[in-house]
């Protein structure tokens, strides 16, 4: 101990003399800005380095640090803002988060930058609500469209066990039979995560009534009312018959996409965002497949009854305490259009947010699901927010916890409806 | 004596370092947490007072009950798993050669040097119902006992709860096996003298002389249990559902989810005053006078 | 007198459950160094268990060079080291004071820093980080350093505490009797004799500074600053982790952690065989 005392002592004296934060050198030319935005897979990364290269080139005294975005539910971002040490440009999203920022005043109205430097005007009408927030003033950038929820389903895993493709919700649950005797699951989940369980539940609800869970968080309908116990109900059914796995919760996405990508399961559910993934691994024996309607006689309407395709507030945001606000706002608005550009030229996917692709060359081939839904778009009767979330975040919460129970089958249909109502006073 | 032992000045001098910190930095930001427990608050914006509601909506909360009960179930695993282990532990490694006592020490507490997140993913595929080890196990050995453990409304808590006691066993058995050195070994040699089996000697003399280790060991235990969110935030998000709430993790979803951090202090401020209750009860009954060696 | 081990039943049987709990314990490095090679694919479906089928390396050379390693190992062991010199000097000094001087309220005062082991993190941490804006330490290592310091005050008291109250207090008399101050009976004769439970106190902080990941991530905004357990964020995705690189992260970041452990507790291990502090 003797011996370590003093040696430890020489050690704290040589690295303090380093110093402990290194000063910005900002000189009147080079400008830095940070920005917060998820950097990890293969979805966030690509498009980022992307958008800096170009930005480097339109911009070329600005540097951009990157600060990688926590999965933590806002506190980072919160705890920013109370401290007054934000990141110039940040990804936002979440209505409660909105609100309370632009209460704080860390974010302000938009819409005349954008005006003048020409975002607005490419923005699709149809995505109005992903721009505009509740109260009229835009906070946010979109740089991805609505996107609608979809089901796939692995034609080979069909034929092999000799079934149809489940046109009604009750043929679902027999298909869930049958693979599961088989040991496959038949719509891998993952419940860890709430919100699909959510966006499940929703595409059920929306069965029967085209509103979806909108309906419940902006209270124009009861809990109690047939659509919602009846899909409570199903997936109830659906659990029960195994098509979820045995242990859905344990589920992440990661283990789902084994599972789907490895002709382990037979369907899967998600929304757009997956399309080039699911043919890049599966190739063609994956489809597309409308979501089973409630019955026979409700096929064609539920056809054109999407679940999602509405979108909330959210996008690139601009720090409102920024030294260099209006450059944060241009470089904002341009960040968001190189992302919609890269994912079109190199990830063939096409952009529902920003109207700017139209003389662009694609170098990636779009998957032919892209070709779809572009034709599917145009039919669409009835949008809903796919996973439920709306202003109500305690209902919207419950509403994720109840859902991801009935999910792995320790809560009855009944008591969901209870533990729902409890929350809406109904 | 009582004049150099009281002496007022030095007092200051020792006392005041830990004082300026806990002021600062743990009981200002404690008197913040109970004034926002009378408030709605989002966290940032100024806070609203609403007296005691919050307080109300507490006690008639569902959540909030099975939350406490959730952290009950996890502190008596907690306590009645690494205690009595640690303490087999601690003497039987005393009692072998010097070459295994390295290795078993370092063994013994290397899960309590990897990160939460890392134990946690270890355990999410071990307990997966269809290729986890665990029911692999049963399998091989012709059970039929195949659990969802970490799906089950009942079983998921319990197996949660394993994850968090197995991986900090190692510090209850540093700590007991630091407070079993320091005994010193006289008491013990003579009662093997006198004709005692080890075990024996063990359990009346060396167990109660290190009361003191046992206080600690027991409020760590017991209040870690309390607290635990870690384990349940990565290995099941608090679910399925809510089942593997606890009063750390209502506080959590009431501060993110819900977007309420009032009520989020509340849950907190009974947190607090839940461990506080139960380190004052076990200070007063365990180790009540100074045992001088 | 030495009792030698006999080879009964009970004891063979023993030393087996000994070394299986042994091998049980180890197995989670073994699989951290595993899964830090494979892919997310082997991870979760093919191969979690097993020795890694096609060696990842480059989840080391991606862990490597999407952050900052050297800059973020130094943040740390600069966090860590200054954290445990000021925590150790001050808490000895403070349990000393509450466990053998005499003054009013002194139970009191001891239970009061319980408290701060019970604080949840998540509720305080947005005060905490404006306090640490209007203390003017942001962006600095001190905006960890200091919160570091007071969280970690509990602990230590606790243990110190607990042995300085088994200690005789003819310590204190003979160093009076010879005319010591206060300060120096402490310094030349109550320390020595509390070697191990500081050795043990500086373990404990070690795992938890070094490893703390929660407060870092808020209070260590600019990225010169940060420690290498923020290193992971950088590989947390929107829809998707990639675990080979996090593993390899932390495969990096516990390397130190077990070094320092083994070192540490052969000294815990020197410091505890010189026991029985005042005898005759």
């Amino acid at each position: 101990m003797k011996r370590i005392l003093p040696l430890l002592l020489a050690l704290v004296m040589i690295v303090t003399l380093f110093p402990a934060g290194i000063a910005y050198a900002d000189d009147a030319e080079e400008i830095n800005l940070r920005l917060l935005v998820r950097y990890s897979d293969d979805d966030g990364i690509p498009r980022i380095n992307y958008s800096l290269e170009k930005l480097k080139e339109e911009f070329p005294n600005v540097n951009l640090e990157i600060v990688p975005l926590a999965a933590d539910g806002g506190l980072q971002l919160r705890t920013m803002a109370a401290t007054g040490d934000m990141c110039d440009i940040f990804e936002l999203s979440g209505d409660d988060t909105i609100a309370t920022l632009a209460k704080l005043g860390a974010i302000k109205d938009m819409t005349e930058d954008i005006k003048a430097c020409g975002y607005y005007d490419e923005v699709f009408p149809g995505e109005y609500p992903k721009m505009v927030f509740t109260d009229g003033n835009i906070y946010t950038l979109p740089f991805t469209g609505s996107e609608i929820g979809m089901l796939f389903a692995n034609t080979e895993k069909f034929e092999e066990f000799g079934l149809e493709i489940p046109r009604t919700i009750p043929e679902l649950i027999e298909c869930a039979k049958v693979f599961s005797a088989g040991g496959l699951v038949t719509i891998p989940i993952f419940a860890k995560e709430q919100w699909i369980c959510n966006a499940l539940y929703n595409a059920l609800v929306s069965r029967y009534d085209p509103r979806g869970l909108d309906a419940l968080q902006e209270g124009t309908a009861s809990v109690r009312d047939e659509a919602f116990v009846k899909a409570a109900q199903d997936l109830e059914a659906l659990a029960a018959a195994g098509a979820f796995g045995s242990s859905p919760t344990n589920m992440a996405y990661e283990n789902c996409t084994e599972l789907w990508y490895n002709d382990k399961s037979a369907m899967f559910l998600n929304g757009e965002w997956e399309s080039d993934s699911t043919y890049n691994n599966m190739g063609d024996k994956a489809i597309w497949v409308p979501f089973p309607a409630a019955s026979e006689e409700t096929y064609d309407a539920s056809l054109t009854a999407a679940f999602g395709g509405r979108g909330a507030a959210g996008g690139l945001s601009v720090c409102a305490w920024s030294e260099h606000y209006d450059l944060c706002v241009k470089i904002a608005a341009r960040m968001a259009e190189l992302w919609v550009e890269h994912d079109y030229i190199y990830r063939g996917k096409a952009c529902f947010a920003l109207d700017i692709t139209a003389d662009m060359v694609q170098e990636a081939t779009p998957c032919h699901f892209m070709t779809e839904l572009s034709e599917y778009r145009p039919t669409i009767t009835s949008t809903n927010i796919l996973s439920g979330n709306g202003a109500n975040q305690e209902l919207y919460t419950t509403c994720g916890e109840g859902t991801q129970s009935l999910v792995a089958g320790v809560m009855t249909a009944d008591e969901f409806i209870e533990s729902i109502a409890l929350v809406t006073g109904d | 004596m009582k004049k150099y032992l009281g002496n007022k000045l030095m007092i200051g001098i020792f006392i005041m370092p830990v004082c300026a910190f806990i002021a600062v930095l743990i009981l200002y930001p404690l008197f913040i947490l109970v004034k926002n427990s009378f408030t709605t608050w989002d966290g940032l914006n100024p806070a609203v007072f609403t007296g005691i509601a919050n307080y109300k909506r507490i006690f008639k909360d569902p959540l909030f009950y099975k939350s406490l009960k959730n952290g009950v179930i996890y502190a008596i695993i907690q306590t009645c798993y690494q205690i009595p282990l640690a303490t087999l532990l601690a003497f039987a490694v005393k009692s072998v050669t010097n070459g295994e006592k390295k290795f078993f020490r370092i063994a013994y507490y290397i899960p309590a040097v990897l990160s939460v997140t890392v134990v946690c993913q270890l355990w999410v595929r071990i307990y997966d119902a269809d290729y986890g080890l665990i029911n692999k196990l049963f399998e091989i050995l012709g059970l039929s006992y195949q659990q969802n453990w970490l799906g089950g409304k009942d079983t998921a808590i319990r197996a949660v709860a394993m994850v968090g006691t197995w991986q900090f066993t190692g510090y209850q058995f540093i700590l007991l096996f630091s407070a079993a050195n320091s005994v010193p070994s006289d008491y013990f040699e003579a009662a093997l003298l006198d004709g005692c089996t080890k075990f024996k000697a063990h359990l009346r003399i060396t167990l109660p002389l290190m009361q003191e280790a046992y206080r600690y060991c027991l409020i760590i235990a017991f209040t870690g249990g309390l607290n635990a969110f870690a384990t349940m935030n990565i290995m099941t998000g608090g679910g399925p559902g809510t089942s593997t709430y606890t009063l750390t993790y209502l506080m959590y979803r009431s501060a993110f989810s819900v977007n309420n951090y009032g009520y989020g202090c509340t849950a907190s401020v009974m947190l607090v005053l839940q461990s506080f209750i139960f380190s004052l009860i076990v200070n007063r009954v365990i180790a009540r006078e100074q045992i001088i060696y | 007198m030495r009792t030698k081990s006999k080879f009964t039943v009970g004891s063979v049987a023993f030393r087996v459950f000994l070394y299986f709990y042994a091998v049980v314990n180890l197995y989670p490095i073994v699989w951290m160094l595993f899964y830090s090679f494979k892919d997310n694919a082997e991870m979760f479906v093919t191969n979690p268990f097993g020795f890694p089928k096609v060696f990842h390396w480059e989840n080391y050379v991606k862990a490597w060079k999407t952050f900052n390693i050297p800059v973020y190992f130094m943040n740390s062991v600069k966090v860590t080291v200054i954290t445990i010199l000021i925590t150790v000097t001050i808490t000895t000094m403070f349990a000393y004071a509450v466990a053998r001087m005499r003054f009013r309220g002194q139970e009191t005062l001891r239970l009061v820093t319980l408290i701060g082991m019970f604080l949840p993190l998540q509720c305080i941490m947005i005060p905490l980080a404006v306090l640490v804006r209007d203390l003017h330490i942001s962006n600095t290592l001190w905006a960890v350093i200091i919160p570091y310091v007071a969280f970690n005050i509990p602990f230590p008291v606790m243990v110190i505490y607990g042995y300085l109250r088994s200690l005789p207090y003819e310590l204190e008399e003979s160093a009076c009797i010879d005319g010591a101050t206060i300060w120096q009976c402490f310094i030349r004769v109550i320390v020595p004799n509390i070697k191990s439970a500081i050795a043990t106190v500086v373990i404990f902080l070690f795992m938890g500074v070094w490893n703390e990941y929660n407060l870092a991530l808020i209070l260590l905004t600019r990225n010169n600053l940060k420690t290498l357990p923020l290193g992971i964020v950088f590989f947390q995705g929107e829809h998707t982790n990639d675990f080979g690189a996090m593993g390899a992260t932390m495969v990096i970041a516990s390397i130190p952690t077990i070094i320092i452990y083994i070192i540490f507790s052969n000294q815990v291990e020197k410091a505890m065989t010189v026991s029985g502090a005042v005898k005759g």
